[in-house]
């Protein structure tokens, strides 16, 4: 067995990438600004799958929240930050597609067909109600005859009877 | 036995190929023999994948590192356990054992259902051993995983470490038994299409076999969850990853089909659409299959990528084509006589539910798909993350928990004004309670209010459907309230078992609240040094490294205490593996019923030995893990065969064996409500 030290070199150097900058960390900007920041962002490191960049531990991200930290220390504002980010990486970085133009689809579908669906629930559910009355005044004797269900007992009585072949 | 399996799978080809043909063949001539010859041949099939998985595990056991797969995914340093999970850990291996499941699915089918559902299993045997027929064909063309290199390495590259853990070795196992057992269903539905028996027979025998998948589905979606909770070290157990939604959408379509088909067993209704739905969720596994196994969309657990993806995108083509034209051939026979005394009744509650849970369906499909969509048009590359899916779903989840509770105080046909406003009274004023109260302890977030106190209705209203029924049985038995209760439960098994797995969803929904009051920090410390988070003290008293012949580990210790009173030393860790340069991430968690202290060890400063952490607070997430146990708990209390269930059975096998049964329609009338 080869003699080890404490730290091996291969994840010292992981880790200096990860942590190197953090003697020079000795930030004006809040934890809570930086959050403002990176919560509309993801990591693009390529590995870890557009993780948000407020929680992502890759050393990848630490750098990214190193030099974000930076730039707000330097008196940038939180909008400044992230055009700066879109320069950089396009707005694959965002972690929500932007509310304008094309992209507005995205946002705007799920409600569009949750609105629609409701008509058409509506729809379904007024015709159902008419082929009943219809039929009512034709008096069928299966659906004549049953008993009115607002008694609750009279209801459980009759499911349980239902049920007792199980 | 590398040569046994693949010859066992070559053979298991020739067999689906037979077994296809002759169930086919033998439910066109009303040929039994034939039907017979085929159900056979689909237990041959199971035999010889058993042997072919066995062959491969063999392979992985003894290190034969010849075999690409076992050189690519296992390697001599690996425990027992993890060798023998590496099966399912790479895409080859993964499809084998896919197909594996199939071929147990069928047998289980053919064996349980030698006597009955007759007119339908020649049909369901074809569609079964035809979808086995193309994971064989896949398994042979695309993705072998007997395939041997022209050398033999000394040593394999390892399974992913990632995938190195207790949770990933039965996450994936649970998730596929789900997503492939929603292929029974399916060939059900399929074999009702082309024997034009579209009677209830088709649909309970489809209501049975959706809820194992069902079950297995939800239960595997959690151990993802849980999984990513304690490996990832994001402080969150759902990230909306492609590969997670694509599970979940399968699971939202099966539990829309199991409401809905109650219409149609008590009304006759909606004969169409619950074939719809039952044929949409297995399209919504295998299209999810497709995502990942394709690579179109980039996801954590991408495989390599390979055709793979377009063997599925025909076999999606092929499975909808032939869906859409079944549905088609039969419309006639599918429409039904629809009738709705009342708005106030338990229908309508039932299609709004199908209607809130396609909607969200439909969400998170969109929101997958989405990036693919906004490039085609726009070419521009966007990311569609957690937090759209977040606020998106989050009204629909809302309206979701809401019919949970309110569905089950309707009643089937029409619900009289005072029998409402018995059954709400209660539920409403105990949930505006419980939600002021949260107000006045300072719960300030909308969401999180809706919630807490949609969950207290939900609970009010569910425990007081229990309630009711044990006191109306009481009435009548003059039985004491917990052997009611109890019979009660077990005499309506389907009918409170799924009341309980409405509970279970509330647990779930509280869990997920929490999510609203996570707390995050960031801490540099020096060994020694303490700090305080939350009404947390910690202290940092060492970093420790060791090695063993698999990975180097790092780890540091840290004494969490809570007023003074010692609570638990955290170890949280980082594991490098040997060959890969992204260390993995072990959580350490203190969990309570209250919140979980969520501490990650981010990194180390090897000059002064400091080492950072990320902690979360992250409030009432057991609630979520017990809420997933009391979901796989109410779910089999649903599914347990009832003695209802075995005389049904027995009558079948009178039946088909040409015993006198006596008057037998009428006994089976009698027996099915």
């Amino acid at each position: 067995m080869r003699p080890r030290s404490l730290l091996p070199t291969r994840y010292v150097l992981w880790c200096l990438l990860a942590l190197g900058l953090l003697s020079r960390s000795v930030a004006a900007a809040t934890p809570e600004q930086l959050r403002e920041v990176t919560q509309e962002l993801v990591c693009l490191c390529g590995t870890c799958n557009h993780e948000s960049l407020t929680s992502c531990i890759c050393g990848f991200a630490e750098g990214q929240r190193q030099d974000i930290t930076q730039a707000l220390d330097a008196g940038k504002t939180k909008e400044q930050v992230i055009a700066q980010l879109i320069d950089e990486y396009g707005r694959m970085v965002l972690a929500t597609p932007p509310a304008e133009g094309f992209n507005l689809m995205a946002w705007l579908a799920p409600f569009a067909l949750l609105g629609f669906g409701l008509i058409v629930l509506r729809t379904v559910l007024v015709s159902w109600r008419r082929s009943q009355t219809a039929a009512t005044s034709n008096p069928n004797p299966a659906s004549g005859a049953a008993p009115q269900p607002g008694d609750y007992e009279e209801r459980m009585r009759r499911e349980l009877k239902n049920y007792e072949a199980d | 036995m590398i040569d046994l399996g693949y010859f066992a799978l070559c053979l298991a080809l020739v067999t689906a190929g037979y077994a296809v043909a002759t169930a086919a063949m033998g439910a066109r001539q009303q040929n039994v023999a034939l039907m017979r010859s085929g159900e056979n041949a689909a237990l041959a099939i199971c035999g010889l994948l058993t042997v072919s998985v066995i062959g491969l595990w063999y392979a992985l056991l003894t290190h034969d590192f010849q075999v690409e797969f076992v050189a690519e995914n296992s390697n001599r340093s690996m425990p027992l356990g993890y060798t023998i999970s590496a099966l399912w850990g790479g895409q080859n291996g993964s499809l084998l054992f896919w197909g594996w499941i199939l071929s147990l699915y069928t047998a289980a089918v053919v064996l349980v259902n030698r006597h009955r559902y007759r007119p339908l299993m020649p049909y369901v045997v074809a569609t079964m051993t035809a979808t086995s027929f193309f994971f064989i064909v896949l398994n042979l063309f695309a993705a072998d995983p007997f395939v041997r290199l022209p050398f033999t390495p000394a040593d394999g590259n390892g399974l992913n470490p990632i995938l190195q853990h207790p949770y990933m070795a039965i996450h994936p196992p649970m998730l596929y038994t789900g997503m492939v057992g929603m292929s029974v269903p399916f060939a059900f539905g399929l074999a009702a299409l082309f024997s034009g028996q579209l009677d209830r027979n088709w649909l309970y025998a489809c209501r049975r076999w959706m809820l194992i998948p069902w079950t297995f589905l939800g239960a595997g979606l959690l151990l993802g969850g849980k999984w990513a909770y304690v490996e990832l070290g994001w402080g969150g157990y759902w990230a909306w990853d492609p590969v997670e939604n694509a599970s979940l959408m399968p699971w939202l379509a099966g539990t829309a089909f199991l409401h809905s088909i109650m219409i149609q067993e008590r009304k006759g209704m909606l004969k169409m659409w619950n074939m719809v739905l039952v044929l949409l969720t297995y399209f919504l596994c295998i299209l999810g299959t497709f995502i990942t196994r394709s690579g179109v969309i980039s996801s954590v657990h991408a495989f390599a990528k390979s055709n793979v993806g377009s063997y599925f995108a025909v076999f999606l083509t092929l499975i909808t084509l032939l869906s859409v034209g079944m549905i088609w051939y039969r419309r006639e026979s599918l429409r039904a006589e629809s009738r709705l005394e009342s708005f106030a009744s338990r229908e309508t509650v039932f299609l709004l539910n199908n209607w809130i849970l396609l909607s969200m369906l439909f969400a998170v499909l969109w929101g997958t798909l989405f990036p693919l969509i906004s490039e085609a048009f726009t070419g521009e590359k966007i990311t569609v993350g957690a937090p759209f899916f977040n606020q998106v779903n989050v009204p629909i989840g809302l309206v979701l928990i809401l019919l949970t509770g309110a569905g089950p105080l309707f009643a089937w046909r029409r619900t009289s004004t005072e029998s409402l406003k018995k059954n709400f009274t209660v539920p409403i004023a105990g949930g505006l309670a419980v939600g002021g109260l949260c107000a006045i302890l300072g719960v300030r977030d909308g969401y999180a209010l809706v919630s807490l106190t949609l969950c207290a209705f939900v609970v009010l209203a569910i425990t007081g459907e229990f309630h009711r029924g044990t006191l109306a049985r009481q009435h009548s038995t003059a039985e004491s309230y917990p052997v009611a209760l109890f019979r009660l439960c077990h005499k309506n098994r389907r009918r409170f078992g799924g009341y309980m797995v409405h509970l279970s969803l509330v647990m779930l929904f509280v869990g997920f609240t929490g999510q609203a009051f996570t707390t995050e920090r960031d801490l540099v410390l020096t060994p020694g040094a303490n700090a305080e988070v939350g009404d947390y003290h910690l202290t940092f008293e060492t970093l420790a490294q060791k090695e063993d012949a698999r990975r180097d580990v790092v780890a540091a210790a840290v004494t969490l205490t809570r007023g003074g009173a010692f609570l638990s030393t955290l170890l949280p860790q980082r594991h490098f593996y040997k060959n890969v340069d992204q260390p993995t991430t072990e959580v350490a968690v203190y969990a309570s019923w209250r919140e979980d202290f969520y501490l990650v060890l981010v990194g180390w400063d090897p000059k002064d030995s400091s080492a950072k952490f990320k902690i979360y607070i992250n409030p009432l997430v057991n609630w979520v893990w017990a809420g997933g146990v009391a979901f796989v708990l109410g779910a089999l209390w649903c599914m347990w065969p009832t003695s209802r269930d075995r005389r049904l059975a027995a009558l079948d096998r009178r039946t088909s064996q040409g015993l006198p049964a006596g008057d037998w329609d009428a006994q089976k009338r009698g027996i099915e409500v």
